[in-house]
């Protein structure tokens, strides 16, 4: 095998011929040798130079996929999607309460390019709630920042930024919003700024804007449509009496649960600042009130329930007033003679009343009001609860538990009077007031305050005072109301007014299976043609209150039968004069 | 061979980098795909969180102006409506099912085809009731009268309750027409594809009894 010719012999012509010493293979090993190992360096360099860039890659493919991906998600939701403060619904998800990003529309006065004057009248015609003096105050003022209008219209806001003017921002800042306006105002409340001032947004205020609970909406046990019809019933009796305010509370007697509760005159939550300080005050919670002849009902049920009364044709001597320590308790509806149990409820006799309070005694009526919570603020969630005023044990003599029998001497909220009521016709057992919605077969236990029997009892009571009563205006055919209304004159700088009252009834149906508690209040009712200028409860409030139940019924599932009541026939038989009222 | 040997490693190694930069490059390409589809990905999560905003805004609006006290003061000023009175309620399916046509309770027949024929002013004194026998007016009692009078065409009301005519001794003769059907004939559940008004002379028309309603105008 020959070997073949080097490219130096075919260039000087020596094919062919034997190779010199000179160029002795063992001088063209080592050079290839060297060539080689040079050349595997080279290759292992670059290898190593495109492992290291894969293994970059592929970190970096890690990276992106394993480490970036994750956390990016959990942050756009936290600040998008969740509300900075949590909805309020009612309890078939109607919003009262809710926050979306408004505009706002800012100006860095130092920074203002345009002329002030022309840039206020501009912004004015766009803003018709402001003024342009208003507006030339805020855009020449020596701050840095101020704020020309909260909570525009996108389609003002629009045209503003159009004006061009560099010193003019638009500020993108959550706005409460309340849909319904004035419903139910004196329940949710406001919230300014992020902050609850007032109602369920004070009550609640940690639970709406903590980002671990504000973003599932809070359920009240409030039924807009409820609300609704009560007050706009109510407020038709605030109009017609020209009365100083007007309350109200529907309750649900098994679970406590308030499904309306209104108080008038009330205010825009959208803008409490614009609202008269005194339609903030709530009425049903905050204010507490002698509530007069409602009381009888529970005085009845604590004499039944202690054995103090035994039968119906049960006698107290109401042929004369009372004297005791310089006072007189008289009837405004005398009968002059001993009258029996129904007699003493149906013609709301002060002297029956009385004497069986003083039977009772007091140690044994207030365990029954302590029992019933009306010693201690009412159980709600609302913070606007006053304390009731009731007096001192060295004072609650036996004047005062006659007065406090017939509702007078102590005061108590609304809501106090609905819970005691709703105790009184569900079988006896008191629930705390709530107004947060209950699920089925979660309210509380309660607390045993009455028999079953005096529940029974002073159902059939409650619904004579309809039928043949002081309360026959309250009547809705069919649904088969009870209650008992309350006359009370207004307590006045110490001195009861004749002039001025607080008209009341509170009432249940449908009184053969109670389910809802209504209890209405009229602050000095001033008599109307529809009343025939009478300003007593039996005429001012129980039309309205057989309106509302009229309302609510069908909406609450309560369906009207007029083949189905309460049977008063054993009451009606203790009646020997039937011209109540 | 040394040199077939070294051509081979070079083929290789040429292949090796080959390799090595095409995966260098599918990894840069997949790199850039994430990327790619993470930006799309946070565009979308942008415009989701946007469009609950405008969704949130939009709703806020439209309740804002459903509200409750404004539907009342539609109702005060202009709708009038009140809630149902006891006697709207049914209180079960018997008592809806009595309702219906033909239920064993109702008098006459249906599909019942009358209506007033008596041409008289409203002024006339009204046919007495007991009359004649009863006698359900059916297109083919309807067709026993005699034709040929003078035509006059009632629409019944499909809602009413049937109704009987009386059948005076000396009937004359009438013809049974046939218009089309009401929707709310249809809607009551009636034999309803047609609704026959009744013919009728004006000198001698059969008295009506109707204790449900007043006849309905002439159509």
């Amino acid at each position: 095998m020959t070997a073949l010719p080097l490219r130096s012999e075919i260039l000087s012509g020596a094919v062919g011929r034997p190779r010199s010493a000179a160029s002795s293979p063992i001088q063209l090993a080592g050079q290839r040798q060297q060539t080689l190992a040079l050349g595997r360096q080279r290759l292992m360099t670059g290898l190593l130079l495109f492992c290291i860039a894969i293994g970059v890659l592929v970190l970096r493919l890690a990276d992106l996929s394993l480490l970036q991906g994750r956390p990016t998600v959990g942050a756009n939701r936290s600040t998008g999607a969740i509300p900075v403060r949590g909805d309020i619904y009612d309890r078939n998800n109607v919003e009262l309460a809710r926050t979306f990003e408004a505009y706002g529309i800012a100006v860095a006065p130092r920074k203002l390019v345009g002329n002030p004057r022309v840039l206020a009248e501009q912004i004015a015609a766009i803003l018709p709630d402001k003024t342009v003096d208003g507006i030339y105050k805020e855009l020449t003022a020596r701050n840095s920042f101020r704020y020309i209008s909260r909570r525009v219209l996108p389609e003002q806001a629009k045209r503003i930024n159009d004006l061009g003017e560099p010193a003019i921002t638009l500020e993108r800042e959550p706005e409460r919003l309340y849909p319904n306006l004035n419903l139910a105002a004196h329940v949710i409340g406001y919230a300014v700024d992020g902050v609850g001032k007032v109602g369920v947004e004070k009550a609640f205020d940690h639970r709406l804007s903590d980002p671990s609970t504000r973003g599932t909406p809070m359920h009240l046990s409030i039924d807009a449509r409820v609300q609704q019809a009560l007050e706009s019933e109510m407020g038709a009796v605030l109009a017609d009496q020209r009365a100083q305010g007007a309350a109200g509370i529907v309750l649900d007697v098994q679970t406590g649960e308030v499904l309306a509760l209104a108080s008038l005159p009330d205010f825009n939550p959208n803008a409490p600042g614009k609202s008269d300080p005194a339609t903030r005050y709530n009425k049903v919670s905050y204010g507490v009130y002698e509530l007069g002849s409602t009381f009888k009902t529970l005085t009845i049920a604590m004499a039944l329930d202690t054995g103090v009364v035994t039968s119906m044709n049960q006698k107290y001597d109401a042929t004369n007033p009372i004297r005791i320590a310089g006072f007189t308790i008289h009837d405004d509806h005398a009968l002059r003679r001993p009258e029996t149990i129904p007699e003493i409820f149906i013609h709301s006799s002060n002297i029956g009343t009385a004497k069986m309070a003083a039977e009772l005694g007091r140690d044994r009526q207030r365990a029954y009001l302590d029992k019933l919570g009306f010693l201690k603020q009412a159980e709600i969630e609302l913070p606007e609860r006053a304390s009731p005023h009731f007096p001192p044990l060295s004072n609650w003599g036996e004047l005062a538990t006659m007065t406090i029998g017939f509702g007078h001497g102590l005061s108590v909220s609304l809501v106090h009077l609905a819970s005691a009521y709703a105790a009184v016709v569900n079988g006896g057992v008191l629930r705390p007031a709530t107004l947060l919605k209950v699920e089925p077969g979660h309210a509380p236990a309660g607390t045993r305050v009455f028999s079953p029997g005096t529940s029974d009892t002073m159902r059939a009571l409650l619904r004579l005072v309809v039928t043949d009563g002081t309360g026959r205006k309250a009547d809705a055919p069919g649904y088969r109301v009870g209650g008992k209304t309350g006359t009370a004159e207004k307590l006045s700088g110490g001195r009861y007014s004749k002039h001025a009252n607080v008209s009341t009834f509170a009432a249940a149906f449908p009184m053969d299976h109670p389910r809802y508690v209504v209890v209405t209040m009229i602050d000095d009712p001033q008599g109307s043609k529809a009343t025939y200028g009478f300003r007593t409860a039996g005429m001012v409030i129980a039309p309205a209150v057989s309106r509302i139940v009229q309302r609510i019924g069908p909406i609450l599932g309560v369906t009207p039968d007029v083949n189905k009541d309460v049977d008063v026939a054993a009451l009606l038989s203790e009646i020997h004069d039937k011209a109540a009222e | 061979m040394s040199s077939s040997f070294g051509r081979s490693r070079f083929i290789g190694n040429g292949a090796l980098i080959s390799v090595a930069m095409l995966a260098a490059l599918g990894c840069y390409t997949i790199s850039l795909k994430v990327s790619s589809e993470r930006a799309a990905v946070d565009k979308l999560r942008a415009q989701v969180v946007a469009d609950a905003h405008d969704i949130r805004m939009l709703q806020s609006e439209v309740r804002t102006r459903a509200r409750l006290p404004e539907l009342q003061r539609w109702n005060d000023t202009a709708l009038a409506l009140s809630p149902p009175k006891v006697g709207q309620f049914v209180r079960d399916g018997v008592q809806l099912a009595s309702y219906a046509p033909g239920a064993p309770h109702q008098a006459a027949p249906a599909p019942v085809a009358t209506a007033p024929v008596n041409v008289a002013p409203a002024t006339a004194a009204p046919a007495p009731v007991t009359a004649a026998p009863l006698l359900p007016v059916t297109p083919r009692t309807a067709n026993q009268l005699a034709p040929g009078m003078k035509t006059i065409n009632y629409a019944v009301s499909s809602a009413s309750r049937p109704r009987l005519i009386t059948a005076p001794a000396a009937m004359a003769p009438a013809v049974a027409t046939k218009v089309p059907a009401k929707p709310a004939a249809v809607s009551a559940g009636l034999d309803s594809s047609l609704v026959e008004s009744v013919t009728s002379a004006a000198a001698a028309a059969p008295a009506v009894v109707d204790n449900t309603s007043t006849p309905k105008a002439p159509m």
